[in-house]
């Protein structure tokens, strides 16, 4: 009988012990989750060329073209559409990102994102996401990741499901 | 060892497996409950060019467009900065009391275009949840020629304002 009692004794405290370490870990790995960012305005004018990309979800599409110039969105994943009447191009995304986690998704080391980022030059190329609201929690991590890449940054929010848009004169966004 | 203790042995063993396995599912389910809620965003107020970002958090409610003005003047550096943000937050607040839900956007545009002690010490600063994107859209287009600053403000994140630290 007394050899139950002590099983189930230790047993409890080894519980205890177990939910004690799982708690430590968690609130460490809050911690970790601790976004640091500064409030200032965002810059007027920028020399070097812009380079945007969509941001949704955890999936970063790239939008500029990187093999035609003459082309406002990529044509691998968007459609576009000139509106001449008011001088503005609305670009349709085509491509379903969450089908495809291995090229679009923000952690995949495969992405066209990693592979876009590799060819882009910080010293020319000032990066701007345009962000729906589902990647607002991403965006604070992707931008941090480009400005440690070298990377000047801009962010420009866009309502879920809308297309992107740009005047004839592109879209102006600053640096902040 | 009799028949009688091997059977008491087994249960206990057995039913200390199922308490494990129940704690473990237990405490799986507190951990992914946790997961993701607890990001903790820290906006570092700076100045810039002598003014100071004056908080406005872009959202929607009831399918109307709202502003939240944030008075909590704790990130400011000095006393007569802090007192500022107090005076022009009881003046943006009354007016916004005078104002319908409605014409909130109209009233705050209008008072950062034109409240002098506003502009003396502040730019406004805009913190925008993920149902306030079409606030701001509102609010941009009438401040093109003012200098203004924007972040994104996640779902579900706690976020704290303060002071700058000088950390890059």
């Amino acid at each position: 009988m007394n050899k139950i009692l002590t099983d189930i004794a230790l047993s409890i405290i080894g519980i205890f012990i177990l939910i004690i370490i799982l708690l430590l870990l968690t609130t460490s790995s809050i911690d970790n989750f601790l976004l640091i960012v500064k409030a200032l305005p965002k810059e007027r004018f920028e020399k070097k060329s812009f380079f945007y990309f969509e941001l949704v979800d955890h999936y970063v599409i790239p939008v500029t073209p990187i093999n035609s110039p003459n082309k406002i969105c990529e044509p691998l994943f968007y459609q576009a559409i000139f509106l001449k009447d008011f001088n503005v191009t609305l670009c349709y995304r085509k491509v379903k990102p969450h089908l495809n986690e291995d090229l679009f998704s923000v952690f995949s080391l495969n992405s066209y994102f990693s592979k876009y980022i590799k060819k882009l030059d910080p010293d020319k190329v000032y990066i701007v996401l345009l962000t729906r609201p589902s990647g607002f929690k991403q965006f604070y991590e992707v931008r941090e990741f480009l400005r440690k890449k070298g990377f000047d940054v801009g962010w420009y929010p866009y309502e879920e499901n809308t297309a992107l848009r740009f005047s004839r004169f592109g879209r102006k966004v600053g640096i902040q | 060892m009799k028949k009688d203790e091997i059977n008491a042995d087994v249960i206990t063993d057995m039913s200390l497996g199922i308490l494990g396995i129940l704690t473990l599912v237990l405490l799986l389910f507190i951990l992914s409950t946790v997961r993701g809620v607890k990001v903790n965003l820290k906006i570092e107020a700076e100045s810039f060019e002598g003014k100071y970002p004056f908080f406005f958090i872009c959202s929607r409610e009831r399918d109307i467009d709202v502003f939240k003005v944030w008075c909590n003047s704790k990130y400011l550096p000095q006393e007569d900065e802090k007192e500022q943000l107090i005076k022009v937050c009881k003046e943006l607040q009354s007016l916004l009391k005078k104002t319908t839900l409605n014409n909130q956007v109209h009233t705050v545009i209008s008072f950062i275009k034109t409240n002098k002690s506003f502009n003396e010490h502040f730019f406004p600063f805009f913190l925008i949840e993920p149902r306030g994107v079409h606030i701001f859209y509102k609010i941009e287009r009438e401040l093109q020629h003012k200098t203004i600053g924007y972040l994104p403000l996640p779902k579900n994140i706690n976020f704290v304002i303060s002071r700058e630290t000088g950390r890059k």
